[in-house]
């Protein structure tokens, strides 16, 4: 249970925003190339410091605003 | 960079709290004025995001003041917010400038955005347009600005989102086209 909490509390403190997949750097555009996403694409990107920072790209589908109020509704 | 983005001004949207509400309404309004104002709030909330998407860190191209941005969190999420609502806001958080310095907090919500236009205004390099969708806004500033002179004129645009939906068409040709694209292929369906 405590783990839990602490690693809800750890993701909840990681940096998140909305860029790019163009003007990505680095690993987080390595992680995009994997998923095979295309230079305009938006995504959502997460990064959450631990020993090295980890990236977390997540493409959004259509327009941001509906995605993130979908998003918003659906439980983790 | 391209020749397009040297003719761009460095404009800056201040947001006051009612472009949230149209903006990140769930419910398609019934209404026809309350509809146009929606889908303008949605569509400039989606420009500003897909600009700030690729603007370098430390660049904004929307701001607002921390409690006028607070005062919309809370009524997104209420007071037990999920963690994806919490997600979401953070994410829009760093979309847009939320300014928190105590000078502007200790402003009321209307006073606030008022006073980060004139602080932009003043500082020769930015162009402030004041989006809001209360008509009851440019009286307020009238005031605002008459209580020091009487013959004093508000030196920025205050603009509705409708008024502003051109203007920033015509700015951003090729985002707008992007953002309409992006909004036919919505995961809601308009």
């Amino acid at each position: 249970m405590l783990r839990r909490k602490e690693k809800r509390v750890k993701e909840m403190s990681a940096d998140i925003s909305i860029r790019k997949v163009k003007v990505l750097q680095g690993r987080a555009k390595a992680e995009a190339e994997k998923q095979g996403l295309n230079p305009n694409d938006l995504v959502i990107l997460k990064t959450s410091v631990n020993s090295l920072p980890e990236y977390h790209v997540e493409k959004i589908e259509g327009d941001p605003v509906s995605f993130l109020l979908k998003r918003a509704k659906t439980k983790t | 960079m391209s020749a397009s983005s040297v003719q761009v001004p460095q404009i800056v949207l201040v947001l006051c709290h009612s472009f949230f509400y149209d903006a990140f309404c769930v419910e398609r309004p019934v209404d026809l004025k309350k509809f146009k104002l929606w889908l303008s709030s949605r569509f400039i909330a989606n420009l500003i995001i897909e600009r700030q998407a690729e603007l370098p860190e430390g660049s904004s191209f929307a701001v607002t003041a921390k409690q006028v941005f607070d005062n919309f969190a809370y009524k997104f999420h209420g007071n037990k917010p999920s963690f994806r609502q919490r997600e979401v806001v953070d994410i829009l958080r760093n979309s847009i400038l939320v300014i928190e310095t105590p000078s502007i907090t200790k402003l009321s919500i209307d006073d606030a955005v008022l006073v980060i236009c004139d602080t932009l205004y003043s500082r020769s390099s930015y162009t402030p347009i004041l989006l809001t969708n209360i008509p009851a806004k440019l009286e307020r500033a009238e005031d605002f600005y008459r209580k020091k002179d009487p013959k004093a004129k508000i030196p920025y645009p205050i603009s509705s989102t409708v008024e502003a939906e051109p203007y920033l068409r015509s700015i951003f040709p090729e985002l707008s086209r992007t953002v309409d694209t992006r909004m036919k292929n919505s995961v809601y369906k308009f």
